[in-house]
């Protein structure tokens, strides 16, 4: 497939029903003006199309400032959207109608997890207890299928009875992001949203972390929304990229081919700006960081 | 800047680090930090350290500027340009830290003061050394132009949250080169900053170096951007330079396991495959064994590597420290299946 600059459709036609259907996407910010009192419109996000096939993986790219990460959020259903759609598996997200028992089981499509995995786990919270709560909220299991799900997926991401009742100041920080992508994972998702998942991580434990979402995807067939500003990290997890910047999808297509023959000049920019031996940093535009 | 194979200039090192060891107060108790840290600069030379969290790296830095924390426990030795600095006075000490050394942070926001103008923090150190207020403004403006600011005057003006990330840690550095110190100790100066940002960074560092014969330390997590810019770099692991050469020689000849596993454990662009990795967590320096620092996670250890703690010698052309760096010359690998435990 070629890339299109539009973003329109990812996937191919012939390919079943999205699992996640996003529909010109805008965000627009209140911010205060500079030496006013006055506050002026930031658009964050600009007519953001795409979709993401069941146990499909979309990376979303782009540098700081780009609408990446608001994207992601108004998905999770943690913003809401200046206008456009969010369609999970064919219904909308954004649905004031909803009450109660149905709110809860579209809350439960989507989940997310976080970049720091120190400040998104409660610190006074067992791992046990995080996970149980959410099944307690989400499921009618009883205490004892509550427990044996919750072993089940501390399996799931390397972890074990050991550390059920640790809390998480006493796990290291690729510990508590297994927690986090357990806890994310416990009602079953279609749509889990890693916004920076394993940037924090030391690069040992990357590895490990990135190998064990490789795994998960493999074996729950969960479709992954990857945001990142790491091209090499997304290469890793997704099939599909779109590239955002300043708020807008500037390049789409598969990851592999947006890697290898970017279509613009931004992607090319950014992987041009990735170290590596013999790589000479440039100074090429001095004027893109002024305000 | 040079190219990072070239061979380490001869005799007057700038920095000398000679069998640094660090423990400081912890809950009461003294806590180790680096066990053995030997490390030395060229003037005009640029050396990684290169480590992940508890490795000792940014220690390393504090201890130069003898900025460890209240009765932290120093053995060994430091020398800059001859003079031991943990022998120096007060008033020798505030001008190595004012006037030879120049030091940049991760995180510009967390050290410079919020509430004071970029150009208060930026002309500080300049008021300090008796420079008129005038002349230090014209030189602030100066050197934020070398940085690559152009609208200097209006930035002294402005307060740091009225600027960028990319931005702020060009004031950094500006206010680091302000009283033209000789060496440049760099922690994880583009780690915050985008892939485009932090390319732009380290060409005004690399341009401002060539153009005034700096030498830098340059502390960082990632070996590809360390290989790409320094001449010489030291792989360390909790609290020990387990390996040291030029950049080229151990970008692409790795000896030790750990710099091996590490280079691994990034994927690589273009090339998708299972990731191989070091199984468990990186240990700081006082849960390290009495072996070899590395040994609770090498697949390669055996008993003398888990009883006695290696030295660092000569092997090829570099220093390791691993007892079976010959026997194990090209045949270290790691494990791609998923470890369980971090």
């Amino acid at each position: 497939m070629t890339s299109q600059p539009d973003g329109q459709a990812l996937a191919d036609d012939a390919a079943p029903e999205p699992v996640l259907r996003v529909h010109g996407l805008r965000k627009v910010f209140q911010v205060k003006a500079e030496g006013s009192r006055q506050t002026e419109d930031l658009v964050a996000v600009d007519d953001v199309s795409f979709q993401l096939g069941a146990s499909g993986a979309l990376g979303i790219v782009g540098e700081s400032g780009s609408g990446k990460t608001t994207v992601a959020r108004i998905i999770a259903g943690l913003e809401r959207p200046t206008s456009g759609t969010v369609i999970v598996a064919g219904a909308p997200l954004q649905d004031r109608r909803l009450r109660g028992a149905d709110r809860r089981a579209r809350g439960r499509r989507v989940q997310m997890v976080f970049q720091d995995p120190y400040s998104s786990l409660d610190p006074r919270q067992p791992v046990g207890a995080c996970l149980d709560e959410v099944l307690r909220f989400h499921t009618a299991a009883s205490k004892a299928r509550r427990r044996e799900r919750a072993l089940e997926l501390l399996h799931q991401v390397g972890l074990d009875e050991r550390h059920e009742n640790l809390r998480p100041g006493s796990l290291s920080g690729g510990q508590r992001q297994r927690v986090a992508i357990a806890r994310a994972l416990a009602c079953d998702p279609e749509v889990l949203i890693l916004d920076e998942a394993v940037s924090a991580l030391d690069v040992s434990v990357q590895g490990q972390v990135l190998n064990l979402l490789a795994d998960l995807r493999a074996q729950l067939h969960v479709a992954y929304l990857f945001v990142s500003h790491d091209l090499a990290v997304v290469q890793q997890v997704t099939d599909e990229t779109v590239v955002m910047h300043r708020g807008r999808i500037i390049e789409a297509g598969p990851t592999d081919t947006i890697l290898r023959e970017p279509a613009t000049d931004y992607a090319r920019q950014l992987l041009a700006a990735i170290p590596r031996p013999g790589w000479q940093p440039a100074r090429a535009q001095d004027r893109r960081d002024t305000p | 800047m040079s190219s990072p194979g070239t061979a380490r200039p001869g005799a007057g090192a700038l920095l000398e680090i000679d069998r640094l060891r660090v423990q400081i107060p912890l809950h009461g108790r003294l806590r180790t930090v680096i066990h053995e840290a030997t490390l030395d600069i060229a003037p005009g030379e640029a050396v990684g350290l290169v480590g992940e969290s508890g490795s000792g790296k940014s220690m390393t830095a504090r201890a130069v500027m003898r900025l460890l924390p209240p009765r932290s426990a120093t053995s060994g030795s430091i020398r800059f340009a001859g003079q031991s600095v943990l022998d120096m006075g007060r008033s020798a000490l505030r001008n190595l830290r004012a006037d030879q050394i120049g030091m940049i942070y991760q995180d510009p926001r967390a050290h410079i003061n919020p509430v004071r103008s970029n150009g208060d923090f930026l002309l500080e150190a300049m008021l300090a050394q008796g420079i008129k207020p005038a002349a230090a403004r014209e030189r602030a403006i100066d050197l934020l132009a070398q940085v690559g600011i152009a609208d200097g005057g209006r930035r002294l003006r402005q307060y740091p949250h009225q600027l960028s990330g990319g931005l702020l840690q060009r004031i950094m550095i500006a206010a680091a080169l302000a009283t033209s110190p000789r060496l440049l100790l760099a922690d994880e100066p583009t780690t915050a900053l985008d892939v485009t940002t932090q390319s732009e960074v380290m060409a005004i560092l690399a341009e401002l170096r060539t153009d005034r014969g700096l030498a830098m330390l340059f502390i960082t997590h990632d070996l590809d951007l360390a290989a790409a810019v320094t001449n010489r770099m030291a792989v360390m692991y909790a609290g020990m330079i387990v390996e040291i050469g030029t950049s080229a020689t151990v970008h692409e000849t790795a000896l030790h396991p750990y710099t091996i596993g590490l280079l691994r454990s990034r994927p690589e662009v273009g090339a998708r495959s299972r990731i191989q990795v070091i199984p468990g967590r990186p240990v700081s320096a006082f849960e390290a064994g009495p072996g070899c620092v590395f040994a609770a996670r090498c697949p390669y250890a055996t008993d003398l590597c888990r009883t006695e703690r290696p030295a660092l010698r000569p092997v090829d052309r570099q220093l390791v420290a691993c007892h079976r760096a010959e026997e194990l010359h090209g045949r270290v690998s790691f494990t791609a299946e998923q470890a369980s435990h971090d």
